[in-house]
């Protein structure tokens, strides 16, 4: 910009000279060269003109002498001769005529009577009487003034004979010759001022209408470098320079649409800048971001209040000077780190401003354009209250299940303890009826065994897990499962089909006994579902996924699916939902707890089980366990 | 034959321990007839008018509200004593809404149900 704003001072520049002085320079100089040319070219062929007339002029007057003096030299007649010289002088040009006789003295002078008989030894007179040609011409001065001449001299001879009887010589003026040419120079030099003057005025209107233009765009371009760009050049020479123009205005149109489309990316960037600021001063989570040596680059007051930084400068500082205050964080935050591609939830304990705090930190990685880790940035979400909540649900529920329970309980112990109640009561008074012992001694016993064996499901459901975990092979525990369920299954119309992979199905780690029990339950279950007969079918399938979210353990191979399939009238979606809580049942028979202590032992196992059931067409319990590495 | 269909009394409970002391308790005396399930006493109700009836109300199939209110819908003369083991009282509002005779709660007395025949039989 500063480069720009300097070449803008053009006048300032050193050795700078306008294009427009430029052109009128080179210009004139062209013209004074051309004129000058011009003039030498004409002076020298005028005067090679003039001269060749003059020369003949001369030539004439002395051949026309020489054949008129003929006589008068033969006889050596000087007044004639004198006559002949004076009366050739009678044009002004002429300035003088010369008469030698044959012994080369002076016959005949014009308008010099003192020197006829002499003998002139000047140089041009000297050459004039050696020459032998027919003519000959020499150039010289003559007078006081010096009057540029030229001589011209001519032989005589008589007829008949080579001897020369004299020579005829006139002086021709070469002043007229250069007045004609000193007055060609100066018709020439003075057209020559003309149109050297005529030329610059032109010469400076067409720079001007030249450099106008780009005097204009040199403007606009030193204006644009300022930065006014509102600015539109109107130039109409239909040459370059108005291309020039019109790219120019284009190019400044671009700069324009694009500096106000900067202008815009800057407003939306401001005003997300301003939103994020305002987000990050104003959420009521935690944000921190961390680079990879641990600096914090930004914290929020959210971060800062609750890593007990509140109101010093946190930025800059290393995360380690949280140690003190939170450890937890600091802790979390060095091994995600160490991790250096970090994101995971955690739950951390803080020890707040006033009660401990419960904040749950989850965290993601802020790469750089090559990807590469940039800042690690923490999320820390305030879940005190959440986990409260939390508590108080879990109690509510804890206490809506012991009432569901409780209900459930006196449900099933009352309708044996009313059986029993009324025998007991009827026992003094019936005694002695026929058949009333009998009664007695089939339905009280009967309905104590059932008391117990509700106690007893209960004290299974209630108790801790005292498993013994065996590697089994499902496969033959199934098998062992079949042949014990045929007793009861032989007393129905029901079929039981079993559907194995034809490979080993795998290994799982199992109490076999609790396991039995828990598909006794599900073979009752399904008995039951089909008192009029049919079909139950037990599958065993290797699965790679189950439909639920879990965590694999480190010896674990995939999943066995072992499903149990009956074609009973099935069960509606909201019974499903609550099968497998204690103490609902659909059934006549049995305490409702069947299918809770399955499900329990299932859960106790690793596993999972889940019922899919359309009515009128059958239920299916799929139970899945996980199946050790082989 | 018709005066003495009309003293039958019908008991109503999937619990078989329940239907034995009922037949304990008023079989020597009264024609009682034993229902396991709502279902097959409402089969039988279509037809039949009995004086009495003894009903459970927690049954798969239909249960003893639902089969109360049938009998209640259909105007029948029959004195209904509901009998149950559950513990809710929001039961026997409903029943009451039900024109339901007495609602005795299990475990039952002999006395009570002896007396509650009685009543009604005589």
């Amino acid at each position: 910009m500063k480069n720009l704003a300097d070449n803008a001072d053009l006048g300032k520049r050193p050795r700078f000279i306008p294009l427009k002085y430029r052109f009128i320079l080179i210009s004139s100089l062209l013209l004074i060269v051309l004129l000058g040319a011009i003039a030498v070219i004409l002076s020298i062929y005028q005067s090679a003109t003039i001269r060749n007339m003059v020369e003949r002029r001369g030539i004439a007057i002395a051949q026309s002498l020489a054949a008129t003096s003929k006589a008068a030299l033969a006889t050596y007649n000087y007044i004639a001769i004198e006559q002949t010289v004076n009366q050739a002088v009678q044009d002004p040009d002429t300035l003088y005529v010369i008469i030698h006789d044959k012994e080369d003295r002076v016959a005949g002078y014009s308008r010099r009577p003192d020197l006829q008989g002499e003998y002139l030894t000047d140089a041009v007179t000297e050459r004039a009487l050696a020459a032998a040609a027919a003519h000959s011409i020499q150039r010289g001065t003559w007078g006081a003034e010096n009057i540029p001449v030229l001589d011209v001299s001519v032989p005589v001879f008589l007829p008949g004979s080579e001897l020369r009887w004299g020579t005829i010589r006139v002086g021709v003026s070469l002043q007229p010759m250069y007045r004609q040419i000193h007055q060609t120079w100066l018709i020439i030099a003075l057209l020559g001022l003309v149109a050297l003057a005529g030329g610059v005025l032109l010469s400076i209107w067409a720079a001007g209408r030249i450099t106008r233009p780009l005097n204009a765009l040199v403007r606009a371009t030193v204006q644009a470098a300022r930065g006014n760009l509102q600015q539109r050049i109107e130039i109409r020479t239909r040459d370059e320079v108005e291309v020039l123009a019109d790219n120019f205005n284009a190019m400044i149109g671009e700069i324009l649409a694009q500096r106000e489309q900067l202008k815009e990316q800057l407003i939306e960037i401001r005003r997300l800048q301003r939103y994020t600021e305002q987000l990050l001063n104003t959420m009521s989570d935690g944000l921190l971001s961390v680079t990879r040596t641990g600096k914090i680059a930004t914290m929020n007051p959210a971060a800062r209040c609750m890593s007990g930084l509140d109101g010093e400068v946190a930025k800059e500082l290393h995360i380690s000077h949280l140690q003190a205050q939170t450890p937890a964080l600091s802790d979390y935050v060095n091994e995600l780190l160490q991790e250096s591609f970090g994101s995971r939830q955690q739950e951390i304990h803080i020890r707040g401003v006033s009660h401990p705090r419960v904040i749950l930190a989850s965290s993601s990685v802020l790469r750089d354009a090559d990807g590469n880790f940039a800042e690690l940035i923490v999320n820390l979400h305030d879940i005190t209250e959440l986990k409260k909540l939390e508590a108080r649900v879990r109690q509510t529920e804890r206490l809506a299940a012991l009432g569901t329970l409780a209900a459930g309980m006196a449900h099933e112990i009352r309708n044996p303890l009313s059986a029993i109640k009324t025998f007991v009561q009827l026992l003094p008074r019936k005694l002695e009826r026929p058949g009333f012992l009998e009664k007695f001694n089939r339905t009280v016993p009967r309905e104590l065994d059932r008391i117990n064996r509700l106690i007893e499901d209960l004290l299974q459901l209630a108790r801790e897990p005292r498993y013994h975990f065996v590697p089994v092979h499902v496969q033959s525990l199934l098998k062992q499962c079949v042949e014990l369920f045929d007793e009861d299954l032989k007393k129905t119309e029901i079929r039981c089909r079993t559907q194995f992979p034809q490979t080993d199905s795998g290994v799982i780690l199992a109490d076999s006994d609790q396991l039995i029990k828990a598909f006794h339950n599900l073979v009752r279950n399904a008995v039951q579902a089909m008192p009029d007969g049919g079909e139950l079918t037990i599958e065993v399938a290797r699965r790679e996924t189950v439909p639920f979210e879990t965590v694999m353990n480190a010896n674990q191979q995939g999943w066995i699916q072992i499903s149990f399939k009956d074609t009973g009238a099935g069960i509606s979606a909201e019974d499903a939902r609550n099968i497998f809580n204690p103490f609902f049942t659909t059934k006549d028979t049995g305490t409702g707890l069947g299918l809770a202590i399955t499900h329990k032992v299932i859960t106790e196992h690793g596993g999972q089980i889940d019922v899919q059931t359309i009515n009128e067409e059958g239920t299916c319990f799929i139970i899945y366990l996980p199946a050790l590495k082989r | 034959m018709r005066d003495l269909q009309n003293q039958v009394i019908y008991v109503v409970d999937d619990d078989q321990g329940i239907l034995d002391s009922f037949d304990a308790m008023l079989g020597d005396d009264y024609p009682v007839v034993m229902f396991n399930s709502g279902t097959k006493a409402l089969d039988v109700l279509q037809e039949k008018t009995p004086t009495l009836l003894f009903l459970d109300i927690k049954m798969p199939g239909i249960n003893g509200i639902e089969l109360l209110k049938s009998i209640h819908e259909k105007g029948m003369c029959t004195k209904v004593v509901i009998v149950t083991a559950l513990p809710q009282d929001s039961y026997e509002q409903m029943a009451r809404q039900y024109g339901v005779y007495k609602y005795l709660k299990k475990p039952l007395d002999v006395d009570e149900v002896e007396g509650i025949t009685r009543n009604v039989l005589h």
